[in-house]
């Protein structure tokens, strides 16, 4: 750029008027916005009426690949969740077609009483089953079942008291399921009318419970 | 500043969706895993490592470990326990072969555990002719749990599955056999009793059965099937 002394005195003057500072009122940067957002307004209209116009609106979202990943991981997993959820509380057919077996004794009276015939072997007719545990404790305040099925939690399936009976109906896969009752939240107990699985070395037996999926 | 809104909102959008990825099995391990002291841990994941890498069924391992927890175990009683399961459940493949399924693997690791034989496991395996060897391994364990000497009902089992027994008659027998030990038998005698009374089922030998030495179980002149 020249300096102004080369330049001639005419376009030296203008320069300099050029440079000085403009003085704009206060209000000057909220009128500029203000006109510029009713140009946008006036240019998409549907989008300043709609509530959810932000939402309806389309738009180019850029993700990186791990970001695109992790969304379709995302979903994958949503899809895996529902399904598992599915799983473990509509009963599914049979490989023949039959429907599930609507309830299967997997205990037994217990305590104060004798031991019915017990079911080693519950024919579900299909992949799970709903399987009803009993037991008679009638000195109990509170009677859970714990297994494979449940991770062993205390939790997961408390019993139902009626009379002396507590009762509790689980949803089953078909197979092998070690069980055991826990009464009062401390003392473990095998039902006596089930087969005794192998002891583990955690000192107290388990019972096992077979689930089969054929009818036959 | 709109436009960094805007990609905020979008991220806290995504954010639940991420949250719900389905974590690796072994994360899902370790978070069930959690109440079990850092070393016991690292020692069970271990043996579950190793387990899917030889195909064997790490779901149980996994129940091992949460049963033990639950019943408030140590965790070193608690490792103790799950690798004794896993060399079991290594041994009863490594007798069975790969064409049995998870449960048959699981009720036969729990057999040997109870004492019975390796060879008695291959001998049962191979009478039931491709038949499950699920309920005669779940009798056998439940027998020997009840104070049968594991040679004897290992033996009266193979002796039924060599007589075309099936399941029905193995839970029978259990059920005959508790019955006779509640009623003050003693549980050899009740097993001896209740095998005696077991007819056969279409063989040559199934009008007089013939219960074997429990010393000698290979001997029984059992009819094929």
């Amino acid at each position: 750029m020249p300096d102004d002394d080369m330049l001639d005195p005419t376009v030296a003057t203008i320069a300099a008027i050029a440079r000085r500072p403009v003085r704009l009122d206060a209000s000057a940067r909220a009128r500029v916005m203000l006109a510029v957002d009713t140009e946008m307004r006036r240019a998409r209209p549907g989008r300043a009426r709609h509530p959810f116009g932000w939402f309806t609106e389309r738009r180019t979202v850029h993700l990186s690949p791990l970001g695109g990943f992790a969304v379709a991981a995302g979903l994958v997993g949503i899809g895996v969740v529902v399904a598992g959820l599915a799983g473990t509380t509509r009963p599914e057919p049979s490989d023949t077609g039959h429907d599930v077996a609507p309830m299967a004794v997997a205990g037994a009276p217990v305590i104060g009483g004798t031991t019915p015939a017990s079911l080693p072997a519950v024919p579900a007719g299909a992949r799970d089953a709903a399987i009803k545990f009993v037991l008679v404790a009638p000195q109990a305040s509170q009677v859970t079942v714990v297994g494979d099925f449940n991770d062993w939690n205390p939790a997961a399936h408390p019993m139902e008291r009626i009379g002396g009976t507590w009762t509790v109906t689980v949803p089953l896969e078909a197979g092998r399921h070690e069980y055991s009752f826990v009464v009062d939240g401390k003392h473990w107990m095998p039902d006596p009318a089930a087969p005794l699985a192998p002891d583990d070395g955690f000192g107290v037996a388990n019972s096992v419970l077979l689930v089969s999926r054929s009818t036959s | 500043m709109i436009r960094r809104s805007r990609k905020c909102l979008l991220q806290l959008m995504l954010l639940p969706t991420l949250l719900v990825v389905p974590l690796p099995l072994a994360a899902q391990d370790a978070s069930m895993l959690a109440r079990l002291d850092a070393p016991s841990r690292y020692q069970v994941e271990l043996m579950m490592d190793s387990a899917s890498r030889l195909d064997l069924p790490r779901e149980t391992l996994l129940s091992k470990a949460l049963e033990g927890i639950s019943k408030g175990a140590h965790g070193s009683r608690i490792v103790q326990v799950v690798r004794r399961h896993f060399a079991a459940l290594r041994d009863a493949r490594g007798t069975l072969g790969r064409d049995v399924s998870a449960d048959e693997l699981n009720a036969a690791a729990g057999a040997l555990q109870s004492g019975v034989p390796r060879n008695s496991l291959a001998t049962l395996h191979t009478t039931r002719k491709g038949n499950s060897i699920l309920m005669p391994l779940v009798v056998l364990s439940d027998l020997v749990s009840r104070g049968v000497p594991p040679e004897n009902a290992t033996s009266a089992i193979i002796n039924m599955s060599q007589r075309g027994a099936l399941d029905s008659d193995f839970a029978g027998l259990r059920r005959g056999v508790e019955t006779d030990i509640l009623s003050g038998a003693s549980p050899a005698t009740a097993l001896d009793r209740r095998t005696r009374e077991f007819p056969g089922r279409g063989a040559p030998g199934a009008q007089n059965p013939v219960v074997p030495s429990p010393t000698r179980p290979q001997e029984t002149p059992g009819p094929s099937r």
